[in-house]
């Protein structure tokens, strides 16, 4: 069970950040030395914007906006943190403040945003590939995935970030409280309620499971 | 049995150990009996499971190149703006803004205070130090040096209200600029009232003058006290002020001390000492000279042994008095102003020869 694992991730034990010393490089004034963190962080923002979005280009421009904006203020990064968990809020608020814009626009235009997300957000060259599915599989499975991200979008923005960061992207319940700042019983019931919420869209959407 | 709803929100938690003993143990208890919600618990695994299999989404190509194009656009901007701006608006500022609000700050309190002077005052002359410089030639030992400090028996040489008006001046030029326009506005007002009473009060002190006579080197002290007295009950608390420090300073005021505004506020004053045979027959002859030609609150007293007659004249006739006293006796100029105006205040020590 997927639960399982997570329950290990949680309890492993504090580990050194890897990224300090790219970090301090660069609060030295190396700018190249942000490329290894770009590399090594990049994918994952991606993912939680795609996730939070469901709008692969948006996710894009969100993940670049995000990078550039914690390169400007690596300066004030004081290592009380993880660097990737204080990247990864970062990204988290651009996203929810992507989402609010979004909201606010869809009041004054709620029938052509409508039209336009017939055709957006999906991605499917973009979508990793798993080795060895049939054509029929895959399709399938792809069918799978946009019904999952169609009942994610539904969600609540305070919803749908504890599911991203959960149960898509695996942080502990301690990273998700470092990431979002709020207390832990939050992070559990925000999950909670999220998860049933999601699990009766599914089953509105795709049938009995 | 618990009802459903009790451990509705439990349950998408349980599998992962988030839940507390107690907790647990009620949502175990609970599902032994409900299948309703062991079915729910299902559900909601199936729906971790497809989550699980999400698909990553891949980085678009030359992704992390545009990152990193951009970070560098945003490095060279920003040691640009360090380069021009931090240096600038932290350091360079400070220091410039401070000298600037000194430097306008000064140049405003210098500025206002000349105005003020100027309104008040619009020909302002020199200094009486400096017209003395210019106009008293090298004088003869036996002649008075307004300049040079005097030996504390020939101190009170310095004709008395000269002194009262130079060493009130000296005073008033330390004060700010405020007080100072305030304090001449006031002497101006009540400096021609007190000369008035001053007059009075002479007259009346001149035969108590005669009658008893302090020793010599005592004379001029008392004769100070006195005019302090008087004006102290005619003049307002600026000039109350200045009789005082003349009592308790009885060193001559420098004249160079005076402030070249303060020394407008009244008329310009010359000092001349008659040396003659008979000083009682010249002072009635003075005093016919200057009635002759106008002169207006004319006083007299005597101090040190010598009488001295002060009186407020007409510019224009100063010159014809000059040579009418010429003819009384040996005239000697102590001090002349370097430009005589409308009318001049004029201080003759009648001396015997």
């Amino acid at each position: 069970m997927p639960g399982m694992s997570k329950i290990i991730e949680d309890k492993k034990a504090p580990t050194a950040d890897a990224d300090l010393e790219y970090v301090v490089l660069c609060q030295k004034g190396d700018t190249e030395s942000f490329s290894v963190l770009v590399g090594r962080h990049s994918k994952k923002m991606l993912n939680i914007a795609y996730r939070m979005l469901d709008d692969y280009d948006e996710a894009c421009d969100i993940t670049q906006e995000a990078f550039l904006a914690a390169f400007r203020s690596i300066s004030t990064f004081k290592a009380e943190a993880m660097f990737s968990t204080w990247l990864y809020r970062i990204v988290v608020n651009y996203a929810k403040n992507r989402l609010k814009q979004r909201q606010s626009l869809s009041r004054h235009e709620s029938a052509s945003l409508d039209e336009m997300k017939e055709g957006q957000g999906g991605c499917a060259a973009c979508l990793a590939a798993v080795n060895g599915d049939h054509p029929e599989q895959l399709m399938e499975r792809r069918e799978l995935d946009a019904a999952v991200q169609q009942c994610i979008t539904a969600l609540d923005g305070d919803y749908r970030e504890v599911v991203v960061l959960r149960d898509i992207q695996g942080f502990s319940y301690e990273e998700i409280r470092d990431i979002l700042r709020i207390p832990d019983g939050t992070v559990k019931s925000r999950l909670s309620r999220a998860r049933l919420a999601l699990k009766d869209c599914l089953k509105k959407v795709i049938g009995e499971l | 049995m618990k009802k459903c709803k009790h451990i509705e929100n439990d349950l998408p938690l349980y599998d992962e150990g988030a839940l507390s003993a107690a907790r647990k143990q009620v949502v175990e208890e609970h599902l032994a009996d409900c299948a309703a919600c062991r079915k729910e618990l299902a559900y909601l695994r199936k729906t971790s499971e497809m989550m699980d299999h999400l698909s990553a989404v891949e980085e678009p190509p030359w992704f992390q190149q545009k990152i990193m194009a951009g970070v560098r656009e945003a490095s060279g901007k920003k040691s640009m703006a360090q380069k021009w701006f931090h240096s600038l608006r932290m350091k360079i500022p400070v220091q410039i803004m401070a000298t600037l609000v000194i430097a306008v700050l000064a140049v405003y309190i210098y500025r206002s205070g000349d105005e003020q002077a100027r309104q008040i005052l619009p020909q302002a002359p020199k200094p009486a130090m400096e017209i003395l410089k210019e106009q008293t030639p090298p004088q003869s030992p036996q002649t008075v040096d307004m300049a040079a400090p005097m030996p504390s028996g020939k101190r009170a040489s310095l004709p008395e209200p000269v002194r009262q008006d130079r060493q009130a001046m000296a005073d008033k030029g330390t004060g700010d600029g405020k007080q100072k326009t305030t304090a001449w506005n006031s002497e101006i007002k009540t400096g021609r009232e007190a000369d008035a009473y001053r007059a009075e009060a002479s007259a009346e002190r001149k035969d108590e003058a005669g009658r008893a006579l302090p020793p010599r080197q005592n004379e001029l002290p008392a004769v100070q006290a006195q005019m302090a007295e008087s004006e102290k009950k005619t003049e307002d608390h600026a000039l109350t002020g200045m009789a005082k420090s003349r009592n308790d300073d009885k060193t001559v005021a420098p004249a160079a001390t005076r402030p070249m505004a303060a020394s407008a506020a009244l008329p310009p004053q010359a000092g001349i000492l008659l040396q003659v045979d008979d000083s009682n027959a010249a002072a009635a002859e003075v005093e016919k000279t200057l009635a002759k030609y106008d002169a207006r609150k004319v006083t007299k007293q005597s101090a040190k042994g010598s009488l001295w007659i002060k009186a407020d004249v007409s510019g224009k006739v100063w010159k014809n008095i000059l040579a009418e006293l010429k003819g009384t006796g040996t005239v000697k100029e102590k001090f002349l102003p370097a430009d005589i105006g409308e009318r001049v205040t004029v201080m003759i020590e009648i001396a015997d020869q």
